[in-house]
Order: structure tokens, then sequence, then C-alpha cells
């Protein structure tokens, strides 16, 4: 992997290491020595097989967690907090979704913490849930839609106050495989009309090569990067034609050898 | 309600039960079992009980009884939120507080009134001190409890939205809790009541309490107007209690465990 561009990087990982439990007798490395660098507007896959640390570098790079070695920088400057131009999907929606609130007010929270005035709140909410293609459901609370529903609120939350840069967590990993595809969809469409740049974790190959401009793959725990795959699909896909092109299945092939255990 | 059935069952049988108890004791009283000295009768205690509806006395002890018992909940509740959220969120503070949360919750209150009645007098404030003495520990343990089980997604997910400070406080932390937080203040409420009159009786602080005990001095003839009083602190408890259910249904219809309530009795509405 090179190196270039630093500076113009929306997101710089250089040399990331995470230990739990640092010090201790139990102390566990979830990531040996990660680098990697996100452009703006790209849309970047991290792959890896379970355990891998994927939800660990998720959280380093969030600001949520901090890396035990390396370094992390958002938009050049180095990463103590959670940035306010940062969004964050989690992978379990049921529990991130807060149920005391109604899906329009956990739309508004971000926005609320961020001071946007009270009436421009209902007009930004309304607009968020309309992109991720929800109308109507502002009153109801969270546990009253399907799973595919909360994480387009989930999804619809994190946009509504335009972060630079999405993070996503497996997002669509708990919902059924038509509504996985809608999501995917959904997630390119808004990418596409926001221009924002998108980092996102799954263990699915092929939703990492549909979705991604350039795909980060992991080894196995402690996590080191594999390999930096370029995606060279285009920017318009569509599931049925682009799953099935010649370059698609390359890299599937491709991918698949990176990942299976035994192939090292 | 959506099922008239089991709503008619709900009332009847525990209105039952109650009638078959007056009813027993009113035999027990006019057989002679027991001396109608040491035990009135039930026909002439409802009688006092009924007199005293109408007396202003009554009601002005009530008054006092419930103001004792608001302000310790108003005082208990806030410093007990802000206690137990500080110690939940501070592991250092929590373990040095700990033994002495545990030993104060371990001295019964009414140790403490010789003590609380020879600084503060038979007053309004030394009714309060009592009743936070035995409402705070029980509630800031069930305050630390709620905020130390929040779920970490709960926080991540606030902190990844750049929810903090007094915000994070109310729209997440309280809610998260609040299964835990309605149960204290349940038993709160209880300490409270018994506190309240505890310090009547004994500390000789205006209420229902010292209405029972100036009701036994006045000798035999106000037996019935004791027992009277003793049915009133009975009910106060009873009302206390169903407020705090409707209560916990109204502000926890979010929870799974109210959320089948709530579709119900939509049902029932429409
Ligand atoms: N809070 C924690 N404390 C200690 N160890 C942890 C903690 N969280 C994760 N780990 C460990 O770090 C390693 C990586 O976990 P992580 O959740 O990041 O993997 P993942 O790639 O997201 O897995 P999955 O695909 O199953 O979601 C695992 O060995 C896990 O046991
Ligand atoms: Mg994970």
């Amino acid at each position: 992997m090179t190196i270039t561009q630093t500076d113009t990087a929306v997101l710089a990982v250089d040399g990331l290491r995470k230990i739990y439990n640092e010090g201790t007798d139990q102390a566990n490395m979830a990531i040996d020595r990660v680098s990697f660098l996100v452009e703006k507007g790209e849309f970047v896959c991290i792959v890896g097989p379970s355990g891998a640390g994927k939800t660990t570098l998720l959280r380093c790079i969030s600001g949520l967690a901090a890396p035990s070695a390396g370094s992390i920088a958002f938009e050049g400057e180095p990463l103590d907090s959670v940035p306010e131009q940062l969004g964050l999907v989690f992978q379990d929606y049921s529990r991130s979704l807060y149920p005391w609130f109604t899906n329009g007010k956990n739309v508004a929270l971000p926005l609320a913490a961020r001071g946007v005035p009270k009436s421009e709140r209902a007009q930004r909410v309304t607009q968020a849930l309309t992109s991720v293609g929800l109308g109507h459901v502002e009153k109801k609370y969270p546990w009253e839609l399907s799973g595919g529903m909360q994480q387009r609120v989930a999804i619809a939350r994190s946009l509504s106050y335009r972060p630079e840069l999405l993070l996503m967590d497996e997002p669509f990993a708990s919902v059924d495989a038509q509504t996985r595809f809608d999501l995917e969809d959904l997630i390119l469409k808004v990418r596409r009309e926001l221009g924002i740049t998108v980092v996102l974790v799954t263990h699915d190959i092929d939703e990492a090569i549909y979705l991604s401009d350039r795909i980060v793959v992991l080894s196995k725990n402690p996590s080191v990067v594999k390999e930096v795959v370029t995606v060279p699909l285009g920017a318009e896909r569509s599931q049925v034609e682009t799953r099935s092109s010649e370059t698609f299945l390359e890299l599937r092939s491709h991918l698949l050898s990176l990942v299976m255990p035994n192939d090292d | 309600m959506s099922m008239p059935a089991h709503g008619w069952i709900r009332w009847i049988l525990p209105s039952l039960t109650v009638l078959v108890v007056l009813l027993f004791w009113e035999l027990v009283t006019a057989a002679g079992v027991v001396s109608p000295l040491q035990f009135p009768s039930m026909t002439d205690s409802l009688e006092a009980l009924w007199r005293e509806f109408g007396s202003e006395r009554l009601w002005s002890a009530v008054g006092a009884t419930m103001l004792g018992w608001l302000i310790g909940m108003v005082i208990t509740i806030v410093l007990g939120l802000v206690v137990g959220t500080a110690l939940a969120f501070n592991g250092f503070a929590r373990r040095s507080a700990a033994p002495v949360i545990e030993l104060f919750k371990a001295i019964p209150s009414i140790a403490i009134l010789p003590l609380v009645i020879l600084v503060l007098g038979s007053t309004l404030p030394m009714k309060v001190f009592l009743i936070c003495f035995a409402a705070f520990w029980p509630f800031v343990i069930q305050v630390i409890y709620g905020v130390q089980s929040m779920d970490p997604v709960v926080l991540d997910t606030s902190r990844a939205l750049g929810v903090r400070g007094p915000r994070r406080f109310f729209w997440v932390s309280i809610p998260s809790a609040s299964p835990y937080l309605v149960t204290g203040m349940r038993i709160a409420s209880a300490q409270a009541l018994i506190l309240s009159i505890v310090a009547e009786i004994v500390g000789g602080a205006e209420g229902i309490g010292r209405n029972i005990l100036l009701a036994q001095n006045s000798g035999t003839t106000a037996y019935p107007t004791m027992y009277a009083y003793i049915i009133v602190a009975g009910l106060l408890g009873i009302l206390l209690t169903g407020a705090f259910f409707l209560m916990e249904r109204r502000v926890m219809h979010w929870h799974e465990s109210q959320r089948n309530i709530r579709a119900s009795s939509k049902v029932g509405r429409a």
C-alpha cells in the first residue's frame, strides 16, 4: 500500500494497534497493525472473518475507543473524541435506537445536541426520514417498526446532521435478503446524493464488492491488513447486472482466496 | 377495558375479601371475644371514620402527613439522582462510598429518632429529615444499579451522536435507568409514609400519627377514632401505591413490560 495525499484524506489510519485489558494478564490483542487511507467521497468496505477486530477498528476510528498505539486522523486532525462531522450506524439497531423516544425524536436528537433551533429540526427530521424512504413514522416508536425500517431510522438519524464521514458496522447483517438489497441500494443512492464518504464493515464479500470503491481485507485476529483491493465497477451499479458481471466474479474469487483461512 | 368479564372479577374478588374481613371483625367484637375497651367494633370505627371525614381535623392531619411525605420525596429523588448517577459513573467514588451507604442503610431510621427530635424538635424539618434518612439509601442504591445496568450500546450511541452533559442525563441516563428508578421510588414512598407517621406518633409532629396518639390518650371513648385514623393511614398507603402504579404505566409505556398493555388499551379505545 502506497501512502499518498495523506493531507487530503478524510480518514488516515496509521499503524493502529488495539490491546484490550492492556498490562493485565488478560491482555488481548484485537488489532495488531492496521493502516489505510480513505479519500473524500470514497466508499470503503472493511471485510474480515468473525472476531477479526472489525468492530474494535470502527470504535477506534469513531473516537469511541482509544487505540493502544498508532494514530488516527480525521480530516487531518488527530482524533480524541467523536467528531461532530462523523456519523455512526451500529450493527444492533434495536439497542441503538432509544425505545423511549419516537422515531422523530430519535432522529432529532443529534440535531438538538448540535444546537439546531427547534423550528428547523422538524423539517430536517422529515427530510432525513424521506431520504431513506420513510414517511409518517415520526410519531411512532422504533419498536413499532420492522427491523429494516428501524435500520432506516438509524441511518436517517446519522444523516440528519449531514456528516462528512459515515461509519457503519455490519448495518445489514440482521435483515432478510430482499431488505438487504434495498438497503444497499439506498445507501448507494444517499451517498451519491449527499456526496459523503462511507466506511462500511461487513463479513459479506459480495456486499463489499457491490458497494465499495476499495476493500480493506483484514486477516484473522489479531488483525493486520492483508490487502487493499480496488473495485473498478464504476459509479452506477445494479443488483442483477453488477453481481453477474465478469469483473465482479473475478474480484469475488480473488477476495475468497484472501479470506479463506487455510489458503495462507 | 377490553375484556369486561376479567374487569369484573378483578374488582369483585378483592372487594369481597374486604367485606369478609370487616364482617369477621364485627362478629368477633359483637360476640365479646375481645373486650370493646381494647378493640372497638367495626361499625363503631367506621362511624368514627365517617364523622372524621366530615371534620376539618382529619383533612389538616392528612395534609400535614402528605406535606412531609412530599418534601421528603422531592429531596430524596433529586439528591438520589444526582448522587447515584455521580457514583455510578465514578468507580473510585463508588467503591469508597459503598461501605458508608451499606452502613447507613442498615441503621433503622427509628434508631436516630431521639437524636433528631433532640436537635430539631417536634417540627416539620424533623419529620422531613427522618423521611429522607429512611428513603434516600434504598433509592440511591436503585439509581446506582439503574445507571450501571445501562446498555453500553446506549451510551456509545449518545457519545456518537454528540449528546452530552445535562442532555445525556435527562434524555439517556434517566430513561434507560427508569425501570430501576420507579422501583426505587415505590420503595422510597412506602418508607417515607411509614417514617412520616412514626415521626408524628413518637416525635409529636403534626399529622395522622399524632391524631392516633391523641385519640389514644383521650380515653376509651375515643378508641374508635384512633382506629379510624389507623384506617386512614392504610388508605393513604394504598392510594400512594396506586398512584405510583399509574405513573409507572404512563411513564414506562415504551418499556417491553408495558407495550402489550399499550397495544390492548389502544384496541379498547378504538
Ligand atoms: N470490550 C472488550 N474487552 C475485551 N476484549 C474485547 C472487547 N471487545 C472485543 N474484544 C475482543 O477483541 C476481538 C475482536 O472483537 P471484535 O468485536 O472487534 O470483532 P469483529 O471483527 O467485530 O467480530 P464480528 O464479526 O463477530 O462482529 C475479539 O477477540 C474479542 O474477544
Ligand atoms: Mg463486530
